[in-house]
């Protein structure tokens, strides 16, 4: 954080100077337009603009701007006179090369002229570069698109004989389905032809068992009367009982078949009810899916989040570090006030050991003095 | 925010007239007179200079609209290193006309 402070005083101080720069250099030119270098130039407008141009960072320098406006007014400030100086110079170099192309027109009219050769080359030659270049340009254009055509045309063709490939699986398909109807058809109509028959032979018992009861009243009427005609009787008894027997027997085939009619029917259900379970579960896939696509919705905003809390713990995580950088040089400067401290403690007290050594050198000598005095006296 | 997509919006379109206008003087030098061609030439570099300036401030803020942080390594190399460039570059510019 201190670096950064410190580096933001160093932008700060470089923008005053850079502003301070700047104002010299204007200084230095309206000196220079009141001198005549001005008269020197084609267009002096063009170096005026260009000058111009350091004019908004002398501005955004002013103490008392917010620093987004300043910013704001310095980039606004370089492109207005940018887009002025553009316009001016543009128009003036325009102005300038056309008179210059007059001039050398003209000259090219005289053909004898040294310097002929040189305008040609100066005029003539930049078009038939330009033609030559236009040349290549549309051969390139024409390769490109003849390639590009090609492509097309493969793509079209391969997407032809994909589509031809699925026309004939669709045939194909078609006509499996149509064949399954054509069976169906004739089943249900040998089908309705049997269920006639059956009507037609239940009608006919009907009138036998009726019949067959005419007769056993007869029978009876002709019992009582003649007994001679029991036997022809018991014969017709017998055929008729014969023919029952028969009547049994076409009734059991027709229940056989109305079995497998029933089989059928019971088929197709089970076709219908398998139809109905796909769709079933084609709605629980598209459920699925939408589940899952919400689940990836929200892994993505988690993701951010993520990304989000990162970025705030690195933050953190710098400014816990040059925390911990201070905490290491002050420590390191308290040890270092410490081991000074140290020193000169020792050294103080080496300079006491070497004082009472003195005081007692001193003490010794005054002794011996006093004693040497004493005996001179 | 708005103001930030201001100023890349103004810097980058600066980059592109500077460019352009510094082309354009390029190519209109052969009508200056000699004595003042190399003041001029400076002059030019001067601009190259800061539509390099005008293009680092933009990215910068372009930077700063999407990731918020950072602005100040854009910053160092825009107004510490080439804006003061730019402006010893106009000075000398103005050095040479004066030894006219």
């Amino acid at each position: 954080m201190i670096i950064l402070t410190e580096l933001n005083l160093v932008i700060m101080a470089q923008r005053y100077i850079a502003a301070i720069l700047f104002l010299v250099v204007a200084i230095f030119w309206s000196k220079l337009k009141r001198a005549g270098v001005g008269s020197l130039f084609k267009n002096v407008l063009v170096v005026n603009l260009i000058l111009f141009l350091g004019f908004p960072f002398i501005i955004s320098v002013f103490p008392g701007i917010p620093e987004k406006i300043s910013l704001l007014i310095e980039v606004m400030g370089v492109f207005i006179f940018s887009l002025l100086l553009f316009l001016v110079a543009f128009r003036d170099f325009r102005f300038e090369d056309t008179t210059r192309k007059k001039q050398l027109s003209e000259l090219m009219e005289k053909p004898k002229h040294p310097i002929v050769l040189e305008f040609a080359r100066k005029i003539v030659e930049p078009e038939i570069n330009l033609v030559k270049m236009e040349r290549r340009k549309l051969s390139r254009f024409e390769k490109g698109v003849h390639e590009t055509v090609r492509k097309k045309e493969d793509e079209i063709e391969k997407k032809i004989r994909e589509h031809n490939k699925r026309e004939d699986e669709v045939r194909k398909k078609e006509e499996e389905i149509s064949k399954e109807i054509r069976e169906l058809k004739e089943q249900k109509r040998l089908l309705a032809k049997e269920k006639k028959q059956l009507h037609k032979l239940k009608d006919d018992l009907e009138d036998k068992e009726e019949e067959i009861s005419v007769e056993k009243a007869r029978i009876k009427k002709y019992k009582d009367k003649d007994k001679k005609k029991m036997k022809e009787l018991r014969e017709e008894k017998l055929r008729l009982q014969k023919e029952l027997e028969k009547i049994e027997n076409e009734r059991f085939s027709i229940a056989k078949k109305k079995k497998k009619l029933e089989k059928i029917e019971n088929k197709e259900q089970e076709i219908e009810e398998k139809m109905s379970g796909l769709k079933g579960k084609e709605k629980e896939y598209k459920d699925r899916l939408n589940v899952l696509v919400d689940r990836e919705e929200s892994l993505h905003d988690e993701k951010d989040e993520f990304a989000i809390r990162r970025r705030k713990f690195e933050i953190e995580k710098e400014k816990l570090e040059n925390n911990l950088e201070k905490y290491k040089r002050k420590r390191e400067d308290l040890l270092m006030q410490e081991e000074a401290q140290q020193e000169e403690k020792e050294r103080l007290e080496k300079w006491a050991k070497t004082l009472a050594k003195k005081e007692n050198e001193l003490e010794k000598e005054t002794g011996e003095l006093l004693k040497k005095k004493r005996e001179d006296m | 925010m708005v103001l930030d997509v201001m100023i890349a919006i103004f810097a980058f379109l600066s980059f592109v007239l500077l460019i352009y206008s510094v082309i354009i003087l390029i190519r209109r030098r052969e009508y200056e007179s000699n004595r003042v061609l190399k003041g001029y030439n400076v002059l030019i570099f001067g601009l190259f200079l800061l539509s390099l300036v005008v293009l680092v401030k933009g990215v910068g803020y372009v930077y700063l609209i999407f990731v918020e942080e950072g602005l100040i390594y854009f910053d160092v190399i825009s107004t510490l290193i080439l804006l003061p460039l730019v402006a010893a570059s106009f000075l000398v510019g103005m050095s040479i006309f004066r030894s006219l």
